[in-house]
């Protein structure tokens, strides 16, 4: 627990870092923002469509979500702005999507962002935790699902990326955090696996 | 495996293990770890376990992916969305053209359209018409803009003064700020609810060459940008609430010095309306300052209470000469006769509600009782209108005329990054309350009380601060008695909801408390004198810290307070005390008016 707390609030911190560090100047290619738009949308609009959806958990909307990073994309590259890894910085803009999403979801009007915010991390957990109840056919699946809805959700997320073939640099650039922080977050995600699951 | 073993035996760490599975390791590191394994079965094993546990993660999100299924519109209609914003980009970009000095950085696609720039003035008037663009504008242009607009208010009047509130956290410390600033005669007036962050905003300030009596100001800011050698800015848009944010990071900054500043500035009229401060500690962590404003208005120097540039001169007497002075002698209502014309319009406004839902504000300016309304056209107001129209000496005035913007809601919430709320009792709380809704719920409802209590607090704070001991003693017994009256009913209405409030928070926290098994310990109340004249004050602010506890507790995240994880039973301990001295307070309060007090 206090060690979560602890990466949490480092994140928080190296978020702020890394965002300027993501938008730093750095010379863009000769090809025009929306040739490299289309080029990486071919390339990566799958990964960052499971990215949001294993968010959101809805496919129309995470679809909307990725739709929607890409063309921010554009936007950016056509502005002031350099973008030195566009790769992380347009999954970085889903993954941001996708939180303001959960948030604006809710009915909400009356509520104050603070109880948006704990609902939305509360359904994030929740999301993870949905599918148990299909996959509960052995003790084997049981055991596996309890074992991952232990990790924290930083924990798991660093593991999707990782799935998604992303480099630890990456991941770190996408959840605004250190690439040993990243690193951190895998030892003890998969020391935790290993040991739930008592391989 | 011990990092110390692994270190002694040459076992590669958990954390090589892992990077040489995923392929991170460098090319030599790499070879000796795989050495290393092809020689030692224990890491081999080691490696096993993980590649396993990986192996079984990424079959769970595989089967988890394929349940929740692909994307459905297989992604159509990018292309075309992509092309269209194109065209609108481009159409933007013309509209730059008018800035040639912009365009000397822009790469040569932006040179070409210089050209076209005059020609295509017209095409871009209707873009931006048809079109509202949601590109990033670059900082220099949303702090020029900004700085044009203040300056356009400011020239609207003779004599301008700013009067500007806010809410500051300073290192997790909260403190009010107020700032009552005459741009002509370079006069300012600040008031703070706390002088330990004042001091410590003033020295952040001071160090950074940034004018403490101009808050938020984009000139201000623009003063310190410029200022600055090696520096990098991004703007971020942050949609829902139509904000730009500036984010200046400074390159090697001095402990002491500002190595970053997020700005917040609204889109619709380049108003700043928050600033997130960090300043670079000797050590690690940077400290963080954040400065929310929470109302401002531009307006004549008239409409300022005297009270506020001349606050050594008492109150009554000032404002007299100063009226007598300003009309040359000319016939006015004595001030008697003003006060119980203003008695008279608080007892309307009572008798409706409003001097707590609406809360007018009710003055004594230049021999008439203005009533300044914040509101639009509505059947609401219009009863407020009538209600004060037939008292005398009255003019009734709409405030909006020259106030710029009361904000409603704070966008501090906006830049709080969701993966760093663990508030250490939301768990706890939504257990309890048995969910997620449920436990919404109960903040909502709880947020709504305190709201209650707050509102009625600041009425009879406000009716204290109009009706101090020496101009109560000149009126007739029954307005006296009428003043009397409208203080109980808010101290009674204090009390009901302030009840209502601690009856709904008590037995939550205290149930959750016991489970915790830590006992509350309330500590002894600290039982300060205050006196009469701050209880309402401190009654309100003791209720906003709560409050801010409360929600800090069950909702907020820590980043500001790092060391301090709030348990139920602290919580509970200091709901206590609050309460305690809420209860000295509201006596202290009812001592204020009761007839027996003089």
């Amino acid at each position: 627990m206090h060690e979560t707390r602890a990466m949490s609030a480092e994140g928080s911190t190296n978020a702020i870092l890394s965002d300027y560090a993501l938008l730093s100047a750095e010379p863009q290619a000769a090809l025009s923002a929306e040739q490299q738009v289309i080029a990486l949308f071919g390339q990566l609009r799958t990964a960052v469509f499971r990215h949001v959806l294993l968010i959101l958990m809805n496919a129309p909307a995470s679809e909307d979500v990725t739709q929607e990073a890409f063309l921010r994309l554009h936007v950016a590259m056509s502005g002031d702005v350099r973008i030195k890894d566009m790769k992380a910085w347009v999954f970085r803009v889903a993954h941001n999507l996708a939180i303001d999403q959960l948030r604006t979801a809710k009915p909400s009007s009356s509520l104050s962002d603070d109880v948006v915010l704990l609902q939305a991390e509360q359904k994030c957990m929740r999301g993870t935790r949905t599918p148990e109840q299909l996959y509960l056919t052995t003790e084997r699946t049981a055991q596996i699902q309890s074992a991952i809805a232990q990790l924290s959700p930083r924990q798991r997320q660093c593991l999707s990326l990782k799935a998604e073939g992303l480099a630890y640099q990456e991941i770190a650039s996408i959840l605004g955090v250190r690439r040993s922080t990243v690193i951190e977050n895998l030892r003890r995600a998969t020391a935790r696996l290993a040991g739930e699951l008592q391989f | 495996m011990s990092l110390f073993h692994t270190w002694l035996c040459g076992h590669p760490s958990d954390r090589a293990l892992l990077e040489f599975l995923d392929g991170e390791l460098r090319f030599k590191r790499a070879e000796q770890v795989a050495k290393h394994l092809a020689s030692c079965a224990e890491c081999r094993s080691r490696a096993g376990r993980f590649r396993d546990s990986l192996e079984c993660f990424e079959q769970y999100r595989s089967a988890q992916l394929a349940r929740l299924g692909g994307p459905p519109q297989a992604f159509a209609g990018f292309d075309a969305k992509l092309a269209a914003q194109s065209v609108e980009l481009r159409k933007q970009r013309v509209g730059r053209g008018a800035r040639p000095a912009e365009l000397r950085h822009a790469l040569g696609l932006r040179r070409r359209w210089t050209v076209a720039a005059a020609t295509a003035v017209a095409l871009l008037a209707v873009g931006w018409m048809l079109w509202r663009p949601a590109a990033t504008v670059s900082a220099s242009e949303v702090l020029r803009q900004a700085r044009q607009s203040e300056t356009r208010q400011l020239r609207a009047l003779r004599n301008p003064v700013v009067h500007q509130r806010m809410a500051v956290n300073a290192r997790g410390r909260a403190a009010e700020w107020e700032v009552w600033r005459a741009a002509a005669a370079r006069n300012e007036r600040a008031a703070w609810s706390a002088p330990d962050v004042e001091r410590e905003i003033a020295g952040v300030y001071a160090a950074n060459h940034m004018d403490v009596d101009r808050p938020l100001s984009a000139e201000d800011y623009a003063d310190w940008h410029d200022s600055l050698a090696d520096k990098s800015d991004a703007v971020a848009k942050l949609g829902a609430r139509r904000l730009l944010q500036i984010t200046t990071a400074v390159a090697h900054a001095e402990p002491g010095q500002i190595e970053q500043v997020e700005l917040l500035v609204r889109e619709e009229d380049w108003h700043p309306v928050s600033e997130s401060i960090y300043v670079r500690a000797a050590s690690g962590e940077p400290l963080r300052y954040s400065i929310v404003e929470t109302s401002y208005a531009v307006m004549p120097m008239e409409a300022v209470p005297l009270r506020v540039f001349h606050s050594n001169e008492p109150a009554v007497p000032a404002r007299t000469e100063t009226a007598e002075n300003a009309q040359g002698g000319a016939k006015m209502p004595s001030d008697v006769q003003l006060l119980v014309s203003q008695v008279r319009v608080d007892q309307a406004l009572h008798k409706l509600g409003a001097d707590v839902a609406e809360a007018p504000e009710v003055r004594n300016a230049d021999g008439r009782i203005e009533v300044s309304l914040w509101m639009g056209e509505s059947a609401r107001r219009e009863q407020i209108l009538s209600a004060v129209k037939g008292i005398q000496f009255v003019t009734a005035r709409d405030a909006a005329a020259v106030t710029m913007h009361a904000n409603t809601t704070l966008p501090m919430a906006v830049e709080r990054p969701l993966y760093a709320t663990k508030p250490p009792l939301a768990k706890a709380l939504a257990e309890y309350a048995g969910g997620d809704s449920e436990a919404a719920n109960m903040m909502a409802a709880l947020n709504d009380a305190e709201r209650r209590v707050y509102v009625e607090t600041a009425a009879l704070e406000r009716l204290e601060q109009a009706y101090p001991e020496e101009r109560r003693r000149v009126l007739p017994q029954d307005l006296q008695r009428a003043i009397a009256q409208m203080a109980n009913d808010h101290a009674c209405a204090i009390e009901r909801e302030g009840r209502e409030y601690f009856n709904l928070l008590l037995p939550v926290v205290e149930a959750m408390a016991s489970r915790e098994n830590r006992p509350a310990t309330p500590q002894q109340s600290m039982g300060q004198p205050a006196s009469r004249e701050a209880a309402a004050a401190r009654l309100r602010g003791d209720l906003g810290r709560l409050q801010l506890l409360v929600n800090r507790a069950f909702l907020e995240d820590h980043v500001d307070t790092p060391a301090k994880e709030l348990s139920a039973g602290e919580v509970l301990s200091e709901i206590l005390q609050l309460q305690t001295r809420a209860e000295g307070q509201l006596m202290r309060l009812r001592a204020w008016y009761s007839p027996t007090a003089n």
